[in-house]
């Protein structure tokens, strides 16, 4: 088990290496930064000075061994645009971007797993192809216009919610929070259900595929056949055999929701890491873009351990496998 | 673009049952690009200027809208060729009740050179100086190089923090023998303050919000309101939502698509000021063959003064103006807009005139016109690319086969500045509120070394408005440089060494019971700002 997690980690390196390759390459062929950065109206004294002050002057090579000498002490170095450490810059972000994934998992989770079982086990009743339609347009909507539709339904029409940002924040166990406000959750309502809706479509097909397909194997029927309840059909043969996929697709879609929240984040001027991504990337903001993206790879990473781990937890046959030295 | 009629109404209908968001005392302005630093010197960007208007004062203000230079810490000056005397406020007192004094101007000066790891200074501003030295604690004589005439308005952009030290340091153009400089960080976090204005700073959240109060012992007149709240709302819909549901009672930078909305709702209204920036195509007049034109045989038809005035014939700015920008914009003829000092009012609007467009290239030896990439930048000014592409058809109606390539800013400039375009888009405002700098830095010839030309890239080149504008730059007069400035616009417009579109619109959006005023330099003036009457 040990020995899988260690060489898992190494693979991560590696990814995390060329990643940075790549964005330094990429950056440097977009363009200079300093010309994004600096007033089009700067004399070229005060664009010298700017290039020498973010170290644009030296080649590339040696900007890319500076910036792998500094990750060696952990430091990711300053962002161009603010110059305080990235890391810093970053960790201020992930709080706003946590809980809105937080509440985006929990509101997507908690409807679309019980919706795609019921959709799943009895799927030719009225209520299952209601769901199902749902979902189609769920996943059809763009994100954006959606957002949009919900701040002019919710925000300017009925008036009931706030149409961006944070809101207050309150500190519980030493986490700053809007999930413990009660202006806080408003502001949280909106993004969350903007998030939700296109992973609850997912999930919900996700689900009902699983189920369907688990309730038709033979362990099913021979469990029917036996007398087994109904409930606990459901709750210890099904539910337990559809938590395979399942976990899959929630690893990832935890990844994607703190990470890729960037179109929510900007609709309802969320203060995450999406939106320090977006306006990054507008100024070329090099380290920024750089730590974001170590950062991505290494949430997906871990996520993807997580999961693997609890694929022995729920599958006994997977840590068989694994105990038996077939890591795979 | 537009919404439709029936949301419309319903938004409209929505916000007459809002009552206010926040008390009287508050005032929630809406801003698209927050300031990147508290700290007065750091960065020399659009939104860090307008917020130290309001927090940490200079000299002396620049008031754009009416030309004229106003006292702030500096109560009078009086200048006798390179020498300018000026007597502080002794009124004016930092938060530890201590009155400004010379050794914080000439900390605060030299600090401009020497703030850490800025990405970008505003060291032009204070590059003719050449001496300051104190005359007792209220008073001080700036010297400078040679005659500076636009020395008061580069020094209102330079907001004076409080010296660590009361000894004053000794000016030079380096370090002034000092090291320490106050960190940026400092700034942020509140601990030092950035210098005597209306507001101060109490709380900054990047990517959040700047929370302002009122300071208590400002020496000049006291803002209306206790409490300014400047929510980042970068996204163009999403700061319009907030202004719509009562969330903020100001926005800035009005998206062109917005206006018609706006302006027919009767709880909120429009506030405009023609903004110096001008909007311009420049032509590459030195490359030879041009980077983006084909079909010439190698030569670069920019070049022939009648093709550039084919050029400009063919551009209808009135259309422009009134379609593309939907009336957000002035048309303009020449460098320098209508109430900015050294404006020629006797420079003829070009006419739009696509038949002589055709006649003049024809006359030029291109019957047939030629092949051409215009280039344009996708996010930078406002409409951008909506209005280089109504330019690439006016072009195309006079023969030229004219294409269009757009890019994002960060991509745009390093391109721009390494010569890769034929006819580009720019802008390029009068950054110190008067004209010399916006000609110095668009007309005059590209010279890096002294800083001039810096803005033109398509490197038009006269030695004739060079003389002019040097002259200019030594003319205390300001009649005489004012005429030395017209006359050489009218060299460019003859010249049509570049494109003049238009004058840019600042707009901004209130509810219609808060007063705001508008600025010219696009800055959010919050200290004017109170209900309406």
């Amino acid at each position: 088990m040990l020995v899988y997690a260690f060489r898992r980690m190494g693979q991560a390196l590696l990814v995390l290496f060329a990643l940075t390759v790549l964005v330094f390459v990429g950056v440097w062929m977009i363009g200079n930064p300093a010309d994004a950065l600096i007033s089009p109206d700067a004399s070229m004294a005060e664009r010298e000075a700017a290039i020498r002050a973010l170290g644009l002057d030296k080649p590339l090579w040696q900007q890319y061994l500076d910036f792998v000498g500094g990750l060696m002490q952990g430091d990711f170095g300053n962002s161009f645009i603010y110059r305080e450490p990235v890391t810093q810059i970053l960790a201020s972000r992930l709080g706003a971007s946590l809980e809105l994934a937080f509440a985006a998992f929990v509101l997507a989770v908690g409807i679309s797993v019980p919706l795609g079982l019921y959709a799943g086990l009895y799927p030719d009743t009225r209520l299952s192809q209601a769901i199902m339609g749902f979902s189609l347009i769920g996943v059809s909507i763009p994100q954006f216009w959606q957002g949009m539709v919900l701040i002019i339904l919710f925000g300017i029409w009925l008036a009931v919610l706030p149409v961006g940002g944070r809101g207050d924040t309150a500190t519980v166990f030493g986490i700053t929070s809007s999930l413990f406000t009660l202006d806080g959750l408003m502001h949280l309502l909106l993004p969350a259900v903007n998030m939700a809706l296109l992973k609850m479509s997912l999930l919900i097909r996700v689900t009902r595929a699983a189920v369907m397909e688990v309730k038709g194997l033979d362990y099913v029927r021979f469990a029917r056949a036996k007398g087994v309840r109904p409930y606990r059909i459901v709750t210890k043969h099904i539910l337990g055999n559809i938590m395979l996929p399942l976990l899959t697709v929630l690893g990832i879609e935890i990844g994607n929701l703190v990470a890729y929240a960037v179109i929510t984040e900007t609709v309802f001027s969320w203060p995450g890491l999406g939106r320090l991504l977006i306006s990054s990337i507008q100024v070329l903001d090099r380290p920024v873009i750089i730590a974001y993206l170590c950062f991505t790879a290494l949430l997906f990473i871990v996520l993807n351990l997580i999961v693997d781990i609890l694929y022995t937890v729920v599958d006994p046959r997977v840590r068989d496998a694994i105990h038996s030295g077939g890591a795979k | 673009m537009k919404m439709s009629g029936a949301a419309s109404v319903a938004i409209i209908s929505a916000c007459a049952f809002f009552g206010t968001s926040a008390t009287a005392q508050e005032l929630r302005v809406g801003i698209a690009a927050e300031p990147v630093a508290i700290d007065p010197h750091f960065f020399r960007t659009g939104p860090n200027m307008s917020l130290r208007e309001n927090i940490s004062d200079a000299l002396v203000y620049n008031n754009q809208t009416t030309g004229t230079i106003e006292p702030r810490l500096a109560s009078s000056w009086e200048v006798d060729g390179t020498e300018w005397r000026f007597d502080l406020n002794p009124d004016a007192v930092f938060a530890d009740g201590k009155a400004v004094s010379a050794a914080d101007v000439i900390f605060s000066l030299c600090r401009v050179r020497n703030v850490p790891d800025s990405p970008g200074t505003f060291m032009s501003f204070i590059e003719t100086i050449e001496a300051i030295r104190p005359e007792g604690e209220r008073s001080l004589v700036i010297s400078t190089k040679g005659p500076d005439p636009v020395l008061l308005e580069s020094l209102s952009t330079i907001g004076i923090v409080q010296a660590p030290s009361d000894e004053p340091l000794e000016y030079d153009e380096a370090d002034c023998g000092n090291s320490d400089w106050l960190s940026t960080q400092a700034f942020n976090n509140g601990s030092i303050e950035a210098g005597i204005g209306p507001y101060r700073v109490t709380s900054y959240r990047r990517g959040i919000d700047t929370v302002l109060e009122r300071n208590d012992n400002y020496y000049g007149e006291a803002p209306h309101y206790q409490r300014v709240v400047l929510q980042a709302i970068p996204e163009n819909g999403a700061r319009i939502a907030a202004l719509l549901s009562g969330g903020v009672d100001v926005i800035d930078a009005v998206p062109v698509n917005a206006i018609d909305q706006i302006y027919d709702n009767e709880n909120l209204q429009l506030v405009s000021a023609p903004a110096s920036r001008l909007i311009f195509f420049a032509f590459d007049q030195e490359g030879e063959p041009s980077p983006k034109i084909t079909g010439t045989d190698g030569k670069n038809p920019l070049k022939d003064v009648r093709v550039r005035k084919a050029l400009n014939l063919a551009v209808n700015r009135a259309q422009l103006v009134s379609t593309t920008m939907d009336g957000i914009a002035e048309e303009a003829s020449s460098i320098v807009m209508a109430n900015i000092f050294g404006a020629n009012p006797d420079l003829p609007r070009i006419p739009f005139d696509p038949a002589q467009a055709r006649e003049l290239l024809a006359e030029a030896g291109y019957e047939d016109g030629f092949t051409m990439t215009i280039s344009a930048p996708s996010d930078r000014y406002r409409n951008d690319t909506e209005v280089a592409q109504s330019v690439t058809q006016m072009l195309a109606a006079v023969g030229i086969d004219v294409s269009l390539e757009t890019y994002p800013q960060s991509v745009y400039f390093d391109r721009a500045n390494r010569f890769e375009y034929s006819m580009y888009l720019g802008g390029a405002g009068a950054d110190t509120g008067e004209g010399l700098s916006q000609l110095l830095n668009l007309v005059h010839t590209r010279d890096p070394e002294r800083g001039l030309g810096g803005a033109n890239r398509g490197r038009y080149s006269s030695e004739k408005v060079d003389g002019l504008l040097q002259e200019a730059l030594v003319t205390l007069d300001p009649e005489a440089r004012r005429a030395l400035l017209q006359e050489a616009q009218a060299v460019v417009y003859e010249d049509h060494g570049y494109m003049p579109l238009y004058h840019e619109v600042a707009v901004w959006a209130a509810r219609a019971d808060v007063h705001f005023e508008p600025n010219a330099g696009q800055y959010n003036i919050l200290y004017t700002a109170r209900p309406a009457e």
